[in-house]
C-alpha cells in the first residue's frame, strides 16, 4: 500500500477496525500501567513502569477477557489519556526530578489547566442527555474544530516560549499537539475529535487533579 | 544529571514541524464532509394518484425459525432489487428471550423461484461480534439491513455494554466486497458508529434507512437515557459513515420512520411515549438540516412501533399498534400526503395479552410486503397488493 492509498483509507470519517483495535489495546496498557504504577510498593518508579508495563502486555497478549470487558464497559480511553500516560512514563523514566504534573509548580498552575477539561467534559455530559439547547458532540466530526484546535495549539506554545510561561505549558501543549495528531492521521479511537481528546475517566481524573490542587493552595495559604 | 534525548534549541523546531504536518493532512483530506441537505432519492417520491386505492392481501405466513428457538422479535425487511434469485431478505433477532446471551440475528431469503422462504441462517452472534470489535457485548437486537451502491448488504445491530438497552451501541457490519451473495451470507465488523460521548451509551436502530439521490442513505436511530430523542446518521453510497445529526430538542419519542415526500420535505413518525398518546410527527423542509414538530396526529399510539414506507406510485404507508389494544392489533394506514390517513386495515388481531408488533415495511416488485413480531414466537409476514378502487371494482 502507498501513501496515497493510506491517506485515501484514513479519508473516512472512521478509523480502520484494526486501527481501533490498535488504540484500544495500547490506550487500555498504558492507562492500567499508570494506575498500577500507583500501587507497586517498588520504591523506583522506573522499576514500576517496567514491571507493570510488562506485566499488562503479558495478561493483554495472553488474556483478551480484561481489554473485552473493558469496552464493553468504557469503550477506549482517549488519546489524551494515552499521551499523558506516555508522558507520564517518560518523566518518571528520566528520573523524579523531572515528573510531569508533580512538581510544587505544576501542581499550582496546573490546577487551571484542569479545568478546561472538566468545563468541556461537562458540556459534553450534558449534552449527551440532550440538556444543551445545541449539538456539541457532532462538532466533532468536522475538521473546523480541528482546525481551532491547532490554531489554539499554535498560539499556546507560542506564547508559552515568548512569555516565557512554566515548562507545564510546553510540555501540555506537546501531548495536545501528539493526541490530535494521531486523531488526525488515524481517526482514533471513534472518528470524533471530542472522544480523541476527552473521556470520562480522564475528565473524572481532571476532577481529582483539580480539587487537589486546590486543596494545596488552600493548605499553602493557611501554612503561610 | 540527566541527559536531554533531544537539545532544548530543536524541541520548538520539532514541535513547530509536527504542528505543521498535522495541518499537511488536515488540508490532503478533509475529516469529514458536509453531509446534511442532500437531497432524498427522487425515485421514491411521485405521489400521483387522488383515487382511492384498494389493499388485497394476497400472501401470509411465518418466516422459518431457527430449530428449537422460542423467541424471536423486531424484524427487519430489505428489498433484493438486482438479486435474479432472492427478491426479498428479513433479519431478526432470535434466541431464548429478549436480552439473553444466546441471542443471535437470524436472516431469511425470499425465493423468487420457490416463493418461499429459505431457511434461517444465523449471521451475527455477539461473541463473533465482540471479539471482532475488541469490546464485550453483552446482547444484541434490532438489525436494520441496507443494500449499498456496491449491491454490499449492510447490517446495523444493536448491542448492549452494562445496563442492558439502555446502555446500547449500534455496531455497523458489512458483506465483504468479494463476498456479496446473499444466499450465503458473512458479515465483516466495520465498527460500533460514534454516536455520544458518554461511553457511546444508549443509542438504539430500529428502522430501515431513508435512501439519498447520490446512494448514500441516512440511518434513523434515537438516544433513550433519560431523555428520548432521534438521532440520523449519515453514509455514503460505499457506506462509509459522515457524520451525525441529533435532535435534542425533541422529547418522548423514539424510533424514527422517515419517508420523503419529495427531495427535501422529510417526514419522520416516531413512537410515543408519555404524556403523549398520538403518533409523534417531525418534519424538515431542506432535506434534514433542520427539524421541528409536526402537529399532532390523529392516531393513537404508546410505546409500540411505527412503520412508514413511502409508495412509488401512491402515498405513504404506515402500520401501527393502536393505543388502545397495545399491541395485541396491528394495523395498517395509507395515506396521500403523509398526514390525512385512511382508516385502520388489521394485519393482525389477537386476545388481550397477544402481541403482534414491531412492523417492517418493503416495496418489492409492485407489492407491499410487511412482517412483524407474531406473539414473540416467530416472524410473520404479509403480502399486499394494490389496485384503484375504480378498477378494483366487479
Amino acid at each position: 500500500m502507498n501513501i496515497w492509498d493510506w491517506l485515501a483509507q484514513t479519508a473516512t470519517v472512521l478509523p480502520q477496525l484494526q486501527m481501533q483495535q490498535v488504540f484500544h489495546t495500547a490506550s487500555w496498557l498504558a492507562v492500567l500501567s499508570w494506575l498500577s504504577v500507583k500501587f507497586i510498593p517498588l520504591y523506583d518508579k522506573q522499576w514500576r513502569w517496567l514491571v507493570s508495563s510488562l506485566f499488562g502486555f503479558l495478561v493483554l497478549l495472553c488474556w483478551s477477557t480484561p481489554l473485552s470487558s473493558l469496552g464493553l464497559a468504557f469503550q477506549s480511553p482517549s488519546l489524551m489519556s494515552l499521551c499523558l500516560c506516555v508522558a507520564a512514563a517518560w518523566e518518571d523514566l528520566r528520573g523524579p526530578s523531572r515528573r510531569l504534573f508533580y512538581s510544587t509548580l505544576a501542581v499550582q498552575a496546573s490546577g487551571w489547566m484542569w479545568l478546561l477539561p472538566i468545563t468541556v467534559g461537562w458540556m459534553l455530559l450534558m449534552d449527551t442527555f440532550g440538556f444543551l439547547p445545541w449539538d456539541i458532540y457532532s462538532i466533532g466530526f468536522e475538521p473546523a474544530l480541528v482546525w481551532l484546535a491547532w490554531v489554539l495549539m499554535g498560539l499556546w506554545m507560542a506564547s508559552a516560549y515568548l512569555l516565557t510561561l512554566a515548562e507545564w505549558h510546553r510540555k501540555v501543549a506537546t501531548c495536545v499537539l501528539v493526541a490530535t495528531g494521531l486523531f488526525v492521521y488515524t481517526h482514533a479511537p471513534s472518528g470524533n475529535a471530542w472522544d480523541a481528546w476527552l473521556d470520562p475517566g480522564l475528565w473524572l481524573f481532571a476532577h481529582i487533579r483539580w480539587l487537589q490542587s486546590v486543596w494545596f493552595q488552600r493548605t499553602r495559604i493557611n501554612h503561610s | 544529571m540527566h541527559k536531554f534525548w533531544l537539545p532544548s534549541d530543536l524541541k520548538p523546531l520539532l514541535w513547530f514541524f509536527c504542528w505543521v504536518m498535522v495541518a499537511v493532512k488536515l488540508l490532503l483530506y478533509p475529516v469529514s464532509t458536509s453531509h446534511g441537505g442532500r437531497p432524498a432519492s427522487a425515485a421514491i417520491s411521485t405521489i400521483a394518484s387522488h383515487s382511492d386505492h384498494v389493499w388485497t392481501l394476497e400472501a401470509q405466513g411465518l418466516v422459518p425459525q431457527p430449530p428449537l428457538i422460542p423467541a424471536a422479535h423486531a424484524s427487519n425487511l430489505v428489498a433484493l432489487p438486482n438479486d435474479p434469485r432472492f427478491s426479498l431478505a428479513v433479519f431478526w433477532f432470535a434466541g431464548s428471550k429478549e436480552a439473553q446471551p444466546d441471542v443471535r440475528i437470524a436472516m431469511s431469503l425470499w425465493s423468487r423461484q420457490q416463493q418461499a422462504w429459505t431457511e434461517p441462517v444465523w449471521v451475527v452472534d455477539r461473541i463473533s461480534a465482540g471479539d471482532a470489535l475488541g469490546k464485550g457485548i453483552l446482547h444484541i437486537g434490532n438489525p436494520v439491513a441496507w443494500l449499498d451502491q456496491q449491491q454490499r448488504l449492510h447490517l446495523f445491530v444493536v448491542g448492549t455494554g452494562l445496563g442492558g438497552w439502555a446502555a446500547s451501541r449500534v455496531v455497523h457490519l458489512r458483506q465483504p466486497s468479494d463476498h456479496i451473495s446473499p444466499s450465503q451470507p458473512q458479515f465483516e465488523v466495520i465498527g460500533q458508529l460514534p454516536l455520544s460521548w458518554l461511553w457511546n451509551l444508549s443509542h438504539l436502530v430500529r428502522h430501515a434507512p431513508l435512501p439519498l439521490a447520490d446512494g448514500g442513505m441516512v440511518l434513523p436511530l434515537h438516544f433513550e437515557l433519560g431523555k428520548h430523542f432521534p438521532v440520523f446518521a449519515w453514509f455514503s453510497a460505499n457506506g462509509e459513515f459522515q457524520g451525525i445529526q441529533r435532535l435534542v430538542h425533541i422529547n418522548h419519542v423514539l424510533q424514527p420512520a422517515v419517508v420523503a415526500m419529495n427531495a427535501t420535505h422529510w417526514l419522520a413518525y416516531m413512537r410515543s411515549l408519555p404524556p403523549y398518546e398520538k403518533v409523534s410527527l417531525i418534519s424538515s423542509t431542506d432535506a434534514g438540516v433542520h427539524w421541528s414538530w409536526h402537529d399532532e396526529l390523529s392516531m393513537s399510539n404508546q410505546n409500540s412501533a411505527v412503520a412508514a414506507l413511502l409508495l412509488p406510485t401512491y402515498g405513504v404507508v404506515m402500520a401501527r399498534n393502536p393505543l388502545e389494544r397495545a399491541r395485541s392489533l396491528l394495523v395498517m394506514h395509507h395515506s396521500e400526503d403523509g398526514l390525512a390517513w385512511t382508516a385502520p386495515q388489521t394485519l393482525a388481531d389477537g386476545s388481550t395479552g397477544s402481541e403482534y408488533s414491531y412492523p417492517s415495511l418493503s416495496w418489492v416488485d409492485d407489492r407491499l410486503w410487511i412482517s412483524y413480531t407474531h406473539l414473540r414466537q416467530g416472524i410473520a409476514w404479509q403480502r399486499w397488493r394494490s389496485e384503484s378502487a375504480v378498477k378494483a371494482k366487479p
